[in-house]
């Protein structure tokens, strides 16, 4: 790419919508040219300054529509005429002059009425001598130029104060939205805040009951339907508003600023209201907490009551980040396309307080959401959060102090649960679902992740912590829980394809299935505690701390089509009270790198674990109470990679069947031992094992070793079987030796069935002091060589007479003395291997 | 219940939240492409006017602010060909300036800056003022911008550009002493 093509480029690139290959190939330029960064810096750093100054709502105040303006639009579109518009506005004006001349008269006269009316000083930057140059300007052409729609009377719900204001000054001065002065008839009047401003009662009910052109000060809708108090600031400190079913009360004219500790309340005129709405329909400031309070009790159907904020544009900027706090009471809406924009919600915390909906609903476009909600005391009550395609969120929840949330409401009627949503939006990372406090107990509650490919945060729990909903995470999501130590999950359900993991000290159980997930268990503790519990098609890792439980109370058969992996440190814990039966899936390993496995079977019975592949690293251990059994359906293989593999627990063999006859491997690396600390053994109604020792490593049987029905014996094809004590090997089954050793420890005497060494030749290494005794082997076939290793006379003894092996047999063992040198050997009168020159001697 | 839905359901009803949830945005646009509050108001009428009557035209494709706009800058260009005076077309070659880009960290303060960007942008012609008015006050896309004003996407960049390097040109003659443009940024 060159500096021109990347100049190209920029406002696609402001705009983020590069595709990912040109994006790639714009930054690698940037990454080159000094020139084109600059270029792009300074395009960015202008388009963010440009961007603020256009949104400065500081510089620009809002320009609200004039009152009556929803009424006039009302009366064009009803009149639906479409064809000509210029006569629609001709009809339209006539009438609303000669209201607004007989609304003039009425001000005039109406001595009785008394408002606060103050020119408002709503200029742009310009200053007043701008707006008073273009005043004259608009005087001087009269007002028969398309002049702005004067409010028609029954659309003024106030009259003037006549005492604080001089009734002449308003027609003459009324500005509009822009700072403009409009012609001197006009009666469309916006109104500041006056700290001075008496309190103005509306005389009467207006036609349009349900506005209320708030001046500033306090100020009552004539049925009292909507109440502003305010200080002697002209900060609003409450507001009572009264709907009826489906009524909307708006509230026009200047912005609000809230006190801190200010209360909006919404109350029903009589009855229930349903639907009613409590309008805003200009900025909204909140100086500190402000509460959002429902009077009348129940507040159990979603489509209630709302309050609405129209531009909530500095709702959260007075004080900054975060010292705004919002008390919701009662339902909170903020309707589509409210006009949030980035970062403008940040920065409150949102508290529904009881029996209450936080809704902020159907957010769409382009918004950055990173608000704190704290929910309280909201046992009957939930939370509701739902963001829509294209919401970027970082959204927190807090559940603060010992409450309890057991929310069984959800809105929709499937689902009688409390949901957290994040469906389809733009993923950020590092969401944080933070639940504080020592103690918490989640009723039904379902937090449901459904982004794909994204790195979805953490669920954090800061004390103990029960949860007894459902955690659904999407496919390739991956979601941290976090908890503290002794957090316990109690029973929760996972389902879903993400990935979960479970650090610290949290301990989780759960009673259904997850399937194609990761769960990771560090300095956690997961238990599996029902039929069925194990994940399917996923990875498990247990790290180091981790605990993962898959008891259960009684014995049953288990399938396993996870991937199941313990790292150092990490345990796997099976207590049962009939045995345990688990199938892994057939070539899917079991993998204990480092960790331990540790079955302990409660009820007398046995452990069947149908473990055809078991990789075991330096540290790994088995360890069980009962009999492990290792089932081999076909191709049951072993593998131990590192040194000091332990399998700790009576391990034993068997073959599925009759016809399996390819047995049992055991592949132990080079430099690496697997010592068998209790007995291994067979099952004898599996007569059709082979066991093959494969591997450069060594296998050590520190107990009993019982190959009697093996059909042809133990098969050492690589590395040392080695028996470590006395009477380890038992019944005389047969060994072949097919380059593999065998071994016995020091000080040890072992009796060995028939030997037969292989193609590959065999070795018999002797410990100090070390005695081995073979069955009688003429009639096995020798096809290779026989080193015996340490070898002294009296140690190595085949059969009882010296016809326990043949002279071919003979011929091929050599004897290995310390010095390399090797001897030829013959057998003893009584079987015992020795010099060929003593035989002779003797004969 | 969609607003669209609604609009169509109960005319009277979905006409007052159309103006409670897009009117001031609107109107706000309206100003600044306007540049006074009476033309402002008007068009801001007309346009949600002729929205409601011709809800059953919205294709739901891009968001009801795209169409508004777009209504909204029809209306405009229908009018400004009336008066011909100030056709909402751009003109064919650029006004003399060169693209000098003050360095604000230097010159200007931040709240100067947006005093002079927002002045420089009301002086614009209306085509380039409603151009920067999208882009900056209503954060939209050049596709969107192209969407709404019926131009080809690269004649959008490229107006851009020069709406652009007018601001830049004005900035520096109303705020930085002449001659002192010394923040000639990112010029290769």
């Amino acid at each position: 790419m060159n500096c021109e093509e990347a100049k190209r480029l920029v406002e696609d690139a402001l705009d983020k919508r590069l595709s990912g290959g040109v994006k790639r190939r714009l930054d690698l330029h940037l990454t080159r040219c000094r020139d084109c960064r600059r270029f792009y810096e300074a395009e960015q750093a202008e388009h963010s300054r440009w961007f603020r100054a256009m949104n400065d709502t500081e510089a620009e105040p809002s320009h609200p529509l004039p009152p009556d303006f929803a009424d006039r639009l009302v009366a064009a579109v009803m009149a639906n005429d479409t064809a000509d518009k210029a006569s629609f506005f001709r009809r339209l004006r006539l009438p609303r002059w000669l209201k607004r001349v007989a609304c003039f008269a009425l001000i005039l006269s109406g001595a009785a009425f008394a408002a606060a009316v103050v020119v408002d000083a709503v200029v742009g930057n310009d200053g007043e001598g701008e707006a008073t140059e273009r005043t004259q300007a608009r005087e001087g052409t009269g007002g028969d130029d398309a002049p702005a729609a004067p409010a028609a009377m029954s659309d003024i719900p106030y009259v003037p104060d006549v005492a604080s204001v001089p009734s002449t000054e308003p027609d003459n001065q009324q500005p509009t939205t822009d700072g403009q002065l409009k012609g001197e008839n006009e009666m469309n009047i916006k109104h500041r805040a006056a700290a001075a401003l008496a309190a103005a009662t509306l005389a009467a009910s207006p036609a349009s009951a349900t506005e209320l052109p708030w001046t500033g000060g306090d100020a009552t809708l004539g049925d009292g339907k909507v109440t502003i108090l305010c200080d002697e600031n002209g900060i609003v400190t409450n507001v009572t508003a009264k709907p009826t079913g489906g009524e909307e009360l708006r509230i026009t004219g200047d912005a609000m600023t809230f006190a801190d500790g200010a209360k909006i309340s919404l109350a029903a005129e009589s009855g229930t209201f349903a639907d009613g709405r409590l309008v805003f329909a200009n900025d909204v400031t909140a100086q500190g907490a402000l509460t959002l309070n429902r009077t009348d009790g129940a507040f159990p159907i979603w489509s209630g009551n709302r309050l609405v904020g129209v531009n909530w544009v500095n709702a959260f900027a007075a004080n900054g980040s975060q010292a705004n706090d919002w008390s919701v009471h009662s339902a909170y809406a903020i309707p589509t396309d409210a006009g949030i924009s980035e970062n403008e919600l940040p920065h409150g915390i949102y508290r529904p307080i009881s029996a209450n909906i936080l809704a902020c609903n159907r957010w769409s476009g382009k918004y950055t959401f990173s608000a704190r909600f704290q929910l309280q005391n909201v046992s009957t009550g939930y939370l509701q959060v739902r963001m829509l395609t294209g919401v970027r969120t970082s959204a927190g929840l807090y559940l603060p102090n010992t409450d309890t949330w057991s929310t069984t409401k959800y809105r929709t009627s499937t689902a009688s649960d409390a949901q957290w949503f994040w469906p389809n939006a733009t993923p950020v990372d590092g969401v944080t679902l933070q639940y504080g406090g020592d103690e918490y107990k989640f009723g039904i509650c379902r937090i449901i992740f459904q982004r794909k490919n994204t790195n979805m945060g953490t669920i954090g729990f800061a004390g103990e912590a029960t949860m007894a909903g459902t955690v659904s995470v999407g496919q390739g999501v991956r979601m941290s829980v976090m908890a503290k130590a002794d957090s316990t999950f109690a029973a929760p359900e996972f389902s879903g394809y993400g990935d979960v993991e479970y650090a610290r000290n949290s301990t989780l159980s759960y009673t259904n299935r997850m399937v194609h997930s990761t769960i990771s268990v560090t300095n956690a503790t997961v238990t599996l505690n029902t039929l069925g519990a194990i994940p399917n098609y996923c990875t498990v890792v247990v790290d180091n701390g981790g605990l993962l439980d898959v008891s259960r109370a009684s014995g049953s058969t288990l399938d396993v089509k996870t991937d199941i992996e313990v790292r150092t440190g990490g345990r796997m814990l099976s207590n049962a009270s009939y045995g345990t039966t688990w199938k892994f899936a057939r070539k899917l390993p079991f993998k204990l790198l480092g960790g331990t496995l540790e079955c302990n079977s409660n009820g007398g019975s046995v452990n069947y674990v149908y473990l055809n592949r078991l990789l075991m690293t330096d540290g790994a251990m088995l360890k069980c109470n009962k009999p492990f059994w290792v089932a081999n359906d076909s191709e049951g293989y072993w593998t131990v990679g590192g040194t000091g593999a332990i399998v700790n627990g009576p391990v034993e063999f068997l073959s599925a069947s009759a016809s399996a006859i390819r047995g049992a491997v055991v592949n132990v690396n080079d430099d690496a031992t697997l010592v068998f600390a209790n007995t291994l053994a067979y099952n004898s109604g599996y007569p059709h094992v082979d066991f093959i020792k494969q591997g450069g490593g060594t296998v050590v049987c520190q107990s009993t070793c019982h190959p009697t029905a093996i059909a042809k014996g133990m098969t050492v094809q690589n590395g040392t079987w080695k028996l470590g004590v006395s009477n380890s090997w038992l019944n005389e089954r047969p060994l072949i030796l097919d380059g593999g050793a065998i071994a016995g420890a020091d000080n040890t005497a072992n009796a060995v069935g028939a030997l037969t060494v292989a193609e590959n030749g065999g070795t018999i290494e002797l410990g100090e002091g070390a005695a081995l005794t073979f069955a009688d082997s003429s009639a096995k076939a020798w096809s290779g060589e026989l080193i015996v290793k340490g070898w002294h006379e009296n140690t190595v003894r085949f059969g009882t007479s010296s016809t326990a092996l043949t002279e071919e047999q003979l011929a091929m063992i050599r004897a290995e003395k310390p010095n390399g040198k090797r001897i030829r050997l013959c057998l003893s009168p009584l079987g015992y291997l020795t010099r060929r020159g003593m035989i002779i001697s003797i004969r | 219940m969609e607003l669209i839905d609604e609009i169509l359901a109960d005319r009277a009803t979905g006409t007052r939240r159309l103006v409670v949830e897009y009117g001031v945005r609107l109107h706000e646009a309206a100003l600044r492409i306007c540049g006074n509050a009476t033309d402002a108001e008007d068009y801001t009428f007309r346009t949600l006017e002729r929205a409601v009557c011709q809800i059953h035209r919205f294709g739901r494709k891009s968001s009801l602010f795209t169409w508004l706009y777009e209504i909204l800058i029809n209306l405009v260009r229908t009018d400004a060909r009336r008066k011909a005076a100030n056709a909402l077309v751009f003109q064919a070659t650029l006004p003399d300036c060169e693209d000098e880009r003050p360095n604000v960290n230097e010159a200007l303060s931040a709240k100067d800056e947006a005093i002079a960007v927002r002045k420089a942008i009301r002086e614009l012609p209306p085509p380039y003022r409603a151009l920067l008015v999208f882009r900056y006050y209503e954060d939209l896309t050049v596709p969107e911008i192209a969407s709404i004003m019926s131009l080809p996407e690269g004649t959008v960049k490229r107006k851009l550009h020069e709406a652009k390097l007018l601001v830049r040109a004005k900035i520096s003659r109303t705020v930085m002493p002449e001659g002192s443009s010394n923040g000639r940024e990112g010029q290769s």
